[in-house]
């Protein structure tokens, strides 16, 4: 009895593994393999002239990369983008969400605009900004009265809110249809018994609404530190990392060590380095804030 | 195992007996938590479609009012409306002497009890009892005292941590009671609050809330489609259908007295026969209307005068008056038999394919399926003109 309850298990577990081979080896080629050998990478460091042997040099280069300005500003700076980007992004995106939600006639035309972002491409949203930001001809240059001046762009204050705004534009549709749907699946009953109940529309929100939301909230959030951390294509089209490295973070500066410098060695660091503190970030923000958030039952 | 609503199943739940504690409801009750509820005029369109047409009705202070009707009648807009969730198409509604049509719902010192519940699922139940409270300002140390007395009041004090996801939906259903008794309102608002229980915790409900009710002395309008709970809780019930009211009484009234067809046909379990027939004779009180299997002859209200012999009409018979034997005056072929335990359900196919339904005693021994009976008449008919469905005899 017992010995044939085993030999089912097997059986059984054997058929499970059957079913997640494919994506297993799909994963194993394009993800694991990639992983264990840009920590391999990090162990040898690049020589000065091509063609020559790389050099093994163990943790050393981990220690030296690690420890420079430039991976410390890259750090810096990457962590300023996603403070500007992430609660702005959240944020406006329920606001618009909570004003889209309303019964009103042609709300639907709204609700078009306001997603409409997600259907644009980091390379358009970017040139769109690109134009915008303009010293000669932008719009916003002009709004802003800096117009025939060096450039928000150029500015070593300005360039990276001048990034995020972008960023936070093109990203706007998606976090709208994120508070969207979380908005439409909280039962209109709740609402109705809160008012009858004798509740304000404001304390409605925060006391109903918003703990019902906190799920799809925190998984913005968490989305959003993602590819904050990932950005690249808005900050190679708009700055190039400039000016003077104001813009430069950390996947940006893996970039430029990689195909600017062709250094291999301290390109595999950051992207370890980067791995290592999104994993970190997200099981911080898993333990910690998952238990401020209500999941339904 | 879990249900719909994902409680733990019904059949496997194990069914405490809820005593309320008359202390804990003696102090929630007070002379001027009750009030009257009006309605005149009412009328709520949405477009084109007529919810509620010109409705008027009246909940009397301290009333316990069931509107009842099939789904789509239109009882839960009128519900809505007087809770203040739909504004008025047309009509005023009163509340105590306030005409509340353009007050908000949180105003109008209602609480409701929804279908779903409605608790808030990430809050406790104490918390869930407490929001009303909360949401008026009502001051701490006040407020821990009316929970607890809600709480008590429906034997919720064990639970009072848990959150609404851990409950069964018989304990929901007491939380959203808990919340609505727990401030004290003028009239209770329910739309169809047992209708998620299996069926032995919706008796046990039923008889839990008229208990409430009496203690309480609260104003209650409650919106059903099973016609079970609207003859055993209501004071009065308010039949409605297609937005328009059809009938209002004491449950025994409307079901000795139906207004016309449709309460005829909705009241009474099973259902009264309503047939096509003719007026034979109409004399002393005893009236001979024709039906396809022959002449059934009972005792109706007396006929007004222009009802007259030859009239077409719609008879109808409750399946408790008819019985099978060799008097009856109608030939009919049993085509079913359905036997309750306690009694019979015989169907009845009459030469022109019409089913009557008659009630046997189970002590009896019922006609079996095939056989050719013949019926009579032992209690009323009820005369409905055949156009218009309106009663005509009494």
């Amino acid at each position: 009895m017992r010995h044939r309850r085993f030999s089912t298990r097997i059986r059984d577990a054997s058929t499970g593994y059957l079913f997640i081979l494919p994506a297993l080896a799909v994963f194993a080629v394009f993800v694991f393999y990639p992983l264990v050998k840009t920590i391999y990478l990090g162990f040898y460091q690049t020589p000065p002239f091509p063609n020559l042997p790389s050099k093994y040099v163990g943790l050393s280069q981990y220690r030296h990369v690690l420890s420079s300005s430039s991976f410390l500003d890259g750090l810096r700076t990457t962590v300023q983008f996603v403070l500007l980007t992430v609660p702005i992004g959240v944020v406006l995106g329920l606001a618009l969400a909570v004003l889209a939600h309303k019964r009103l006639s042609g709300i639907r035309i709204f609700r078009t605009v306001f997603s409409s972002t997600v259907a644009t491409s980091t390379a358009v949203a970017s040139v769109i900004f690109f134009t915008l930001l303009d010293p000669q001809v932008g719009l916003l240059s002009y709004w802003l009265g800096q117009q025939g001046g060096s450039g928000i762009l150029q500015s070593p204050t300005w360039a990276l809110p001048a990034v995020s705004v972008t960023t936070i534009w093109q990203n706007l549709g998606f976090t709208f249809i994120l508070m969207s749907a979380a908005l439409q699946s909280i039962p209109d009953d709740l609402l109705e018994a809160a008012s009858v109940d004798g509740s304000r529309s404001a304390a409605t929100f925060w006391r109903v609404t918003f703990p019902l939301l906190s799920p799809m909230l925190f998984f913005a959030a968490v989305i959003g530190v993602i590819a904050g951390f990932q950005a690249f294509g808005q900050i190679d089209i708009l700055t190039q990392g400039g000016p003077e490295g104001h813009t430069t973070t950390l996947v940006y500066y893996l970039y430029q060590s990689a195909f600017q410098q062709n250094d291999t060695g301290t390109a595999a660091v950051i992207a370890v380095a980067l791995f290592v503190i999104l994993l970190v970030l997200t099981l911080v923000q898993f333990r910690f804030v998952n238990r401020r958030v209500f999941y339904a039952d | 195992m879990t249900t719909a609503d994902g409680g733990p199943a019904g059949n496997g739940e194990i069914v405490e007996p809820i005593r309320l504690d008359t202390a804990a409801v003696a102090v929630l009750r007070s002379e001027e938590s009750s009030a009257t509820i009006a309605l005149e005029g009412v009328t709520k369109n949405y477009g084109s479609t007529v919810a509620v047409k010109e409705l008027d009705l009246v909940a009397n202070a301290g009333e316990f009012l069931v509107l009842l009707g099939p789904s789509g009648c239109g009882k839960s807009t009128v519900l809505r409306l007087i809770a203040g969730l739909e504004q008025l198409t047309g009509g005023t509604i009163r509340i105590g002497s306030d005409v509340v049509n353009d007050i908000e719902p949180r105003d109008r010192d209602v609480a409701m009890v929804f279908q779903s519940y409605a608790l808030y699922p990430h809050l406790s139940v104490r918390k869930n009892i407490e929001f009303p409270l909360r949401a008026r300002h009502v001051p701490t140390p006040e407020r821990a005292t009316l929970v607890t007395e809600a709480a008590q009041s429906l034997q919720l004090e064990s639970l009072l941590d848990r959150r609404p996801g851990q409950l069964s939906g018989g304990q929901r259903q007491r939380v959203a009671l808990a919340r609505a008794i727990v401030r004290r309102p003028r009239a209770f608002l329910m739309d169809e609050p047992l209708s998620n229980l299996d069926a032995r915790l919706r008796v046990e409900m039923r008889a839990e809330l008229i208990d409430l009710h009496r203690r309480l002395g609260t104003t209650v309008v409650y919106v059903t489609h099973d016609q079970v709970e609207a003859m055993t809780m209501g004071h009065r019930i308010a039949i409605m259908r297609d937005g328009e009211l059809q009938q209002v009484g004491p449950p025994q009234a409307v079901h000795d007295d139906p207004a016309n067809v449709f309460v005829a046909g909705f009241i009474g379990s099973p259902a009264m026969n309503l047939l096509g027939g003719e007026i034979a004779s109409g004399a002393g009180g005893a009236t001979e209307v024709t039906v396809s299997g022959g002449t059934l002859r009972s005792a109706t209200r007396a006929l007004p005068p222009e009802a007259p012999i030859g009239r077409h009409v719609t008879l109808g018979a409750r399946p408790e008056d008819l019985v099978v034997g060799p008097d009856g005056t109608v030939e009919a072929t049993v085509s079913l038999v359905e036997a309750l335990g306690h009694e019979f359900h015989v169907a009845c196919r009459q030469p022109d394919g019409r089913m009557l339904t008659v009630r046997v005693a189970g002590s009896a021994k019922p006609p079996a399926v095939g056989d050719g009976v013949r019926l009579g008449c032992v209690g009323r008919i009820y005369l409905f003109d055949a156009d218009t469905g309106v009663r005509i005899d009494g």
